[in-house]
């Protein structure tokens, strides 16, 4: 111990500075290990809120000054866990310093336990609370974007709440959500399936989908782990073929309570939005756009000269956003607890719109005896979202104002909504109400025993329960109220509950010195129902009285059900010789519900090994070298989101005969259905150099999915049209490397840096008989082998049609004489005749014209600390990725009355030649508005995600209080982006995070913003 | 490290024992479906599954239209009339279907979920308990229903899609004698006399278990012993076909309507309908929609498909022309479904006339005398208030028999391709049917590329 400090000290940067101060006295003292009871040499001694400050000498030893009434001494050394010591009227202190674990010794949370990161063979990336806490993004998914590399986070749209697509090391499977499993405190939960925002007797709302993650109050969170690889992820099966994302809530610790209050207050804006036509470029654009396929112009009594309404200024907002949360933490010996209580709200920049969580947790540890401990995890959470259509739905605020006239007003003279050229004026279409109310509890009790030592037997039983209480009413002068009577409104829930008992046995075998052997075995059984029901009426008296008693006519309802259950067994072995050889296998067996009744139990194994080399003789006189281990990792895991009932025969009704109804055969079975699996491989090398000045990681993996599942066309004369089964592959290959250091290191000024960056290759190596699968949405992507999930297909735009002897030359190659369309003209897009038949046909002329997929992606976090003043810049990029931008594609091209954007004005016409737009056209003749490498734009951002100010009282202010620390801050979020992306946010995701196939489609999405926020930290 | 062993395996087989009993999680149900091992379990299970495979006939590739269009238009009789008429026109009309023809895609479809569906009926409902059911032959009557249904099935699918013409022929169709799985999808062709033969004894298994005659949209004896009269014809049984025509028109449950139009009237409730299938305003039919001109009487159709100058000529002077024919204004329209405004309009899939007309074809063709069978004939033509026969000769005979079932069932079922492919002259009618490889379909490729155990028909 003494050795290993003793360098350290010769490569720590010490400032130490002693001023000579009146009225002082002299405190001194020994520092020794707690582990050995050696003196620790170059111990930083300071006096807590001064500069005052020294280093302990070779012998550990110290002296200092200190005011008369003494104060308090901060003990710290790099490695070792800080002390802080009030002096009192003593003249000697001496003290002993354990070591810090978070450094060197850093426990890490895997699945059914927890280990030190030195022991790992897995890759498993970490991210401690604080880091995210005060971020303010409802849920702990968003914030953990550009955090971790590998781990790819796309937000969908701008909803506080919405959605987020998260992908571990690429996607694994094709047609199921890629999204990870997430376990808190040993609960897997629920989030795959649960419907959220795609209730709704009419389909839902456009792509947008809800995100459960954002019930769970992220300031509760003491740690994340991301499990990536075979050796960490395999242990839970059948579901960690995406990885695994463990959350640690935090847990009380023995001592005097501690009180949090944290209080954060700003607003967010809605991204600069491309401009749109104002009322004479729209009346320009029309009227050119009617003359030029031979329609006349409009009168000029067609348009009101005197209106100019900028609609996208009019349904966005200033929103607010606030959020308080409170803690205490604290405990005996005995019994320990952490509770919370949180609200957040968050208006979103879309009128309309809006979340808010009301959230409170108990966490409770009790050890009865020295053999006996139980305790719980508990949390209870309501979450209020408020949504709009959005995505490309005719009743979507966003939608109706980019096409709405710039020349209709608001409102009518008498204060009602003023009529619009789209299905709702824009400003009535934030006015619908559709509300999710969720209650959501998520818990667990468990007891420990250790009969006998080395021993601990653990059972634990806990649920994941969620109630979606849908409320909506269109009010009568919107479309949609409308529709069928006077208002239209729905009640509707889905009720989803998740129950898991499970049961482990560790034991550690004494094996000598040189031998650590632990052992793991478990069961769990785990089931999952949810139900849901909805009915909606019309018919109200008034917009008042809206409640379905008081509606006249019903209009539909719906209800449906559905369950699964999983029995799993599973074990762990670490064994490590000299704490040099690491050896870790685990296998797991699931048996599923899902699964045909010949596949129903699914096997995984891992096996992951490792090499400290830096234990070894030859590198243990190195003076550098802190810590360097070679991993290597190889592993089977499984998707099991395959349907619940897919395996089995099926018989369904719907059909009716003569008046009597009929039952069918309506799925044919597949006994030996089975999950996904992915074969993971990993290898990687963990460092820490320079007393942890530089420290990082660095992996190479290749995963490979196979049994896909996919549907397979079946002879007709079977009575069945085609069956789900087993057939796809797919890879994923990439590395990943994050590094963080500590690039000044000295009393007053600390400046870490610490980054991220993977690099991911994915290509679909197989389908069924090499067919192309159309993806969702509106045949903007195609599943292709050969090529990436999420690639986007279409027609390549060669440019312009610029003369008429060019389009004649065009259509004299034709078979038909015509090239593209009759009614093709000079200003039109010019498509590739790829197949070179002479014409443009939708059979021959599309191709893959870019994919979804980035090349590279990360974040980067600068940090500065001077004395109480911590300034912090995190970054987060991604390069490479493409979006297709539908937004543009109809708001570019004017066809019709909808309004257009503003760069419309620069369109093809005979004196404006040098454009990449076309001309304008009513009816678009040549579809220019089809599908082409024109809506293909380089989706690559960087932006400051978060910028962070703060500043901490010292101590010496709070000295004679009741107060333990104030912290004051100041953040921004998303407040400067680079792109070449046209469209308002570069982060979109019109399909949500279920949908894989057609990732990184911008469809009139509602995009993001900035946000500005202060707060304040109160400790007690 | 011996007790640890020990406290591990107590522990573990707890575990076990809770695996067992407190925690099977792995049985599950889907409450939007039964299993096929829940789909019939009681009498009334029974019954809807036999609705199930009655409703197949009710689909857009089957009875519900493409049944009484593709014979009109194959053979002459049909045309479409706008060119975005689907594609099974074109090439019907020249009778160079394609494989990747998506409309004969879906009837294959839909003829084959009646086979398999009411194969389900057969393996379902015969493996109920007798006891369950209050009146036992109830079980054997849904029973021989589904043989009737699956017998009807086959023989559409032979007629399309096989050599029904050539009893020696290798080239007849998959048959669906199983329920449909995974392990058994890959069928191979059977034989022509195999697919006969399974036919025969479907409907034989009918007349034996059906229940009587009651309402023409339910199989009945009757409607057994009918089928199996036009299938004996087919065979070229004369004897069989004469005698169980004489059985059906000896029934007291049918007779012909006095007149014609009565039929068309009276609907389900016609009293020389046979078997018919059903349609309802709830279960509406889908031939009006395609058949009637946007300008029709009898509401605004689509009008794809109209009857061609061939027919009209046919038809000319015929007292059945004003019943199967209207005149509007974009051209003359098929009339024979005219309820497009409710969508009841039945499809008839047998009538009595037709026995009638088979019987005097069987008789013509050796089971008789000329005398005999012009007597037959006579029956229809004095019903349509034509002038009688008066030939002599059975050849004579057989052509005026051919132009009275093209006259009377026009648009009925498709006779006029089938009947065409049997007097051996629809090289004749409709000369762009250049070779006898013409007389069928080809086999979809939805069912001939997944299909491993099946060759495609010579010539496509």
């Amino acid at each position: 111990m003494k050795k290993f400090l003793l360098f350290c000290l010769a490569l720590t940067l010490i400032e130490s500075v002693n001023y000579g101060q009146a009225q002082e006295r002299t405190v001194t003292g020994k520092v020794t290990s707690v582990d050995d009871g050696e003196a620790l040499p170059g111990v930083n001694v300071v006096l807590k809120g001064t500069s005052t400050g020294t280093v302990t000498d070779i012998d550990g030893n110290y002296s200092i000054s200190v005011p008369q009434n003494g104060g308090t001494l901060v003990f710290s050394f790099i490695g070792l866990l800080s002390e802080e010591i009030a002096t009192g009227a003593r003249s000697s202190i001496d003290i002993q310093m354990s070591s810090d674990v978070k450094q060197l010794s850093e426990v890490v949370v895997v699945g059914y336990g927890e280990t030190r990161r030195k022991d790992l063979t897995g890759s498993v990336a970490s991210i401690r609370g604080e880091v995210i806490e005060s971020m303010p993004v409802p849920g702990i998914d968003q914030a953990l974007q550009g955090r971790i590399a590998g781990v790819n986070v796309i937000k969908a749209n701008g909803q506080p709440g919405g959605g987020i697509s998260i992908r571990v090391r690429g996607p694994a499977s094709i047609n199921s959500n890629n999204q990870p499993l997430y376990v808190v405190d040993g609960i897997p939960l629920l989030t795959d399936d649960v419907n959220g925002f795609n209730g709704g007797n009419f389909g839902g709302f456009g792509g947008q989908s809800s995100n459960t993650m954002s019930q769970i109050n992220f300031n509760d969170i003491e740690s994340v782990e991301v499990l990536k690889d075979a050796s960490a992820s395999a242990i839970y099966g059948s579901r960690a073929a995406n990885g695994v994302v463990l959350i640690t809530t935090k847990k009380g610790k023995a001592g005097k309570p501690q009180i949090d209050a944290n209080y954060t207050v700003g607003f967010q804006e809605v991204f600069d939005l491309p401009r749109l036509a104002n009322t004479a470029e729209y009346k320009e654009l029309l009227n050119e756009s009617r003359t030029n396929v031979g329609l006349a112009a409009q009168p000029d009594d067609f348009f009101d000269e005197t209106t100019d309404v900028d609609w996208q200024d009019e349904i966005f907002r200033t929103a607010r956003i606030e959020q308080f949360n409170l803690s205490a933490r604290g405990g005996s010996e005995k019994m320990n607890y952490f509770a919370s209580v949180g609200v957040d709200n968050q208006e979103g920049t879309l009128k309309g719109t809006d979340y808010q969580r009301l959230s409170a947790r108990l966490n409770l540890e009790s050890r009865a005896s020295d053999k006996v401990k139980f305790g719980n995890n508990l949390t209870l959470s309501y979450t209020r979202d408020r949504i709009q259509s959005n995505d490309n739905f005719i009743i979507g605020p966003y939608y109706t104002a980019l096409r709405a006239r710039p020349d209709l007003p608001v409102f009518n003279d008498d204060g009602t909504f003023a009529a619009s050229n789209t299905f709702d004026n824009p400003v009535a279409a934030t006015t619908y109400f559709n509300e999710f109310n969720n209650y959501r509890i998520i818990g667990n009790a468990y007891l420990e025993y250790e009969p006998i030592e080395n021993l601990k037997l653990r059972g634990s039983a806990g649920i994941d329960y969620v109630n979606i209480l849908r409320d909506m009413y269109w009010p009568s002068y919107t479309f949609g109220g409308g529709l069928f009577g006077f208002g239209y409104a729905e009640r509707g829930f889905e009720e989803a509950i998740k129950t898991l008992v499970d049961f482990t046995a560790t034991y550690n075998f004494d094996l000598g010195e040189e031998h650590t052997l632990s052992v793991l075995g478990g069961a769990s059984w785990e089931t999952f129902t949810r139900l849901d029901a909805s009915a909606g009426a019309t018919g109200f008296p008034n917009d008042i009285l809206t409640t379905l008693n008081s509606a006249a006519t019903p209009i539909s309802t719906t209800g449906n059900a559905t369950e699964w259950g999983l029995n799993s067994f599973f074990g762990r072995a670490s064994y490590s010789f000299k704490n040099r050889y690491l050896f870790n296998g685990t296998v797991r067996t699931d048996g599923s519900s899902r699964f045909g009744e010949d596949n129903q139990y699914g096997v995984f194994p891992s096996v992951g090994v490792g090499w400290r080399i830096s234990q070894e003789d030859f590198l243990s006189g190195n003076s550098f070298i802190d810590d360097l281990k070679l991993r290597a990792s190889w592993g089977l895991t499984g998707n099991n989101k395959i349907g619940n009932f897919a395996s089995l025969a099926q018989f369904g009704g719907g059909v009716a005969y003569a008046g009597g109804g009929g039952t069918i055969p309506s799925q044919v079975a597949n006994s030996e259905l089975q999950w996904e699996t992915t074969t993971k491989y990993d290898l990687g090398v963990d460092f820490s150099f320079f007393n942890a000045r530089i420290k990082g990681s660095v992996d190479y993996y290749y995963n490979k999915t196979e049994d896909i599942l996919l549907t397979a066309p079946l002879p007709r004369s079977s009575g069945f049209n085609s069956v789900s089964q087993n057939v796809g592959e797919m890879e994923n290959r990439g590395i990943e490397v994050e590094i963080s250091g500590d690039l000044i290191r000295s009393n007053d000024f600390i400046w870490t840096m610490s980054g991220n960056i993977a690099f991911n290759q994915n290509e679909v190596l197989k389908l069924v008989d090499g067919e192309d699968i159309a993806a969702t949405g509106f045949n903007q992507s195609i599943v292709r082998e050969g090529e990436p999930l999420g690639s986007f297909f279409g027609y390549v735009v060669e440019g312009i049609i610029q003369t008429q002897e060019e389009l004649d030359a065009l259509n004299l190659g034709s078979s038909t004489g015509i090239y593209q369309t009759s009614g093709t003209a000079p200003g039109d897009f010019r498509y590739a005749d790829l197949d070179g038949d002479g014409r443009i046909t939708s059979g021959g002329d599309q191709t893959v014209i870019g994919n979804a997929q980035p090349d590279f992606f990360g974040g980067f976090t600068n940090t500065f600390s001077y004395k109480g003043i911590t300034l912090s810049a995190f970054f987060q990029f991604t390069q490479g990725n493409e979006i297709f931008n539908f937004t543009r594609q109809e708001q570019a091209v004017m066809e019709n009355t909808s309004n257009v954007y503003a760069e419309v004005m620069n369109r093809w016409t005979p004196d404006n030649r040098d454009t990449d737009l076309p001309r304008v056209a009513a009816g678009d003749p040549n579809q220019n508005e089809r599908n082409s490498s024109f809506n293909v734009e380089d989706g690559s951002y960087i932006r400051l995600k978060t910028l962070n100010l703060s500043y901490e009282l010292p101590q010496s202010l709070l000295a004679n209080t009741f107060i333990r620390s104030i912290n004051v801050f100041a953040q921004g979020v998303n407040l400067w982006t680079l792109t070449d992306y046209s469209g308002a946010d570069p982060e979109v995701n019109t399909f949500g995070q279920n949908v894989s196939t057609a990732q990184g489609v911008d469809n009139v999405t509602y995009p993001g913003g900035k946000t500005y926020t202060f707060g304040v930290k109160l400790g007690l | 490290m011996k007790r640890n062993s020990k406290i591990l395996l107590v522990f573990f087989v707890s575990l076990s024992f809770y695996s067992c009993s407190l925690f099977d999680t792995l049985e599950t149900t889907d409450p939007n479906n039964s299993g096929s091992e829940n789909a019939v379990l009681t009498p009334q299970d029974a019954e809807s599954v036999l609705s199930g495979a009655y409703a197949a006939m009710n689909q857009d590739g089957y009875y519900s239209r493409m049944q009484v269009i593709y014979g009109p238009i194959l053979s002459g009789y049909m045309g479409s009339t706008n060119i975005t008429t689907r594609n099974i026109t074109f090439e019907a009309e020249t009778n160079t279907v394609a494989v990747e023809n998506n409309t004969v895609a879906n009837t294959f479809d839909d003829v084959y979920e009646l086979a398999n569906r009411s194969t389900n009926v057969i393996t379902l409902v015969g493996a109920l308990e007798d006891r369950l059911f209050t009146d036992p032959t109830r079980k054997v009557e849904i029973i021989a229903e589904a043989h009737f249904l699956r017998g009807l099935a086959h023989f559409d699918a032979l007629r399309f899609w096989g050599r029904f013409w050539d009893r020696s022929s290798d080239l007849g169709i998959p048959l669906r004698l199983e329920p449909g799985e995974v392990t058994n999808s890959d069928l191979p062709r059977s034989t022509v006399e195999e697919v006969y033969s399974s036919i025969m004894s479907d409907l034989d298994l009918a007349i034996a278990g059906a229940p009587d005659y009651s309402v023409s949209y339910f199989a009945s004896k009757l409607s057994a012993r009918a089928m199996k009269a036009r299938v004996a014809l087919y065979m070229e049984e004369y004897e069989m076909a004469n005698q169980l025509a004489d059985q059906v028109i000896g029934s007291t449950a049918v007779a012909l309507e006095g007149s014609y139009d009565d039929i068309f009237t009276n609907r389900l409730n016609s009293s020389e309908l046979i078997f018919a299938m059903f349609a309802s305003q709830i279960e509406g039919s889908g031939h009006s929609l395609f058949i009637l001109t946007p300008s029709s009487p009898f509401g605004q159709g689509r009008y794809d498909y109209a009857p061609t100058q061939a027919f009209l000529d046919a038809i000319d002077g015929d007292p059945r022309e004003s019943v199967s024919i209207n005149i509007a204004a974009e051209g003359p329209e098929v009339a024979k479904y005219p309820n497009l405004t409710i969508g009841d309009d039945p499809t008839y899939i047998m009538r009595l006339a037709e026995i009638y007309l088979i019987k005097a074809e069987a008789l013509a063709r050796g089971a008789g005398t000329v005398d005999q069978a012009r007597e037959a004939l006579n029956t229809i033509k004095n019903r349509a208030g034509t002038p009688p026969s008066t030939a002599t000769d059975a050849t004579q005979l057989l052509t005026e028999i051919q132009s009275e079932k093209l006259l009377e069932l026009a648009f009925e079922g498709s006779h006029e391709w089938f009947d065409a492919i049997r007097f051996g002259n629809i090289q004749t009618i409709k000369p762009s049917v250049t070779s006898e490889n013409f007389w069928v379909l080809p086999i979809p490729d939805i069912e001939d590329d997944p299909n491993g155990a099946l060759d495609q028909n010579p010539g496509y």
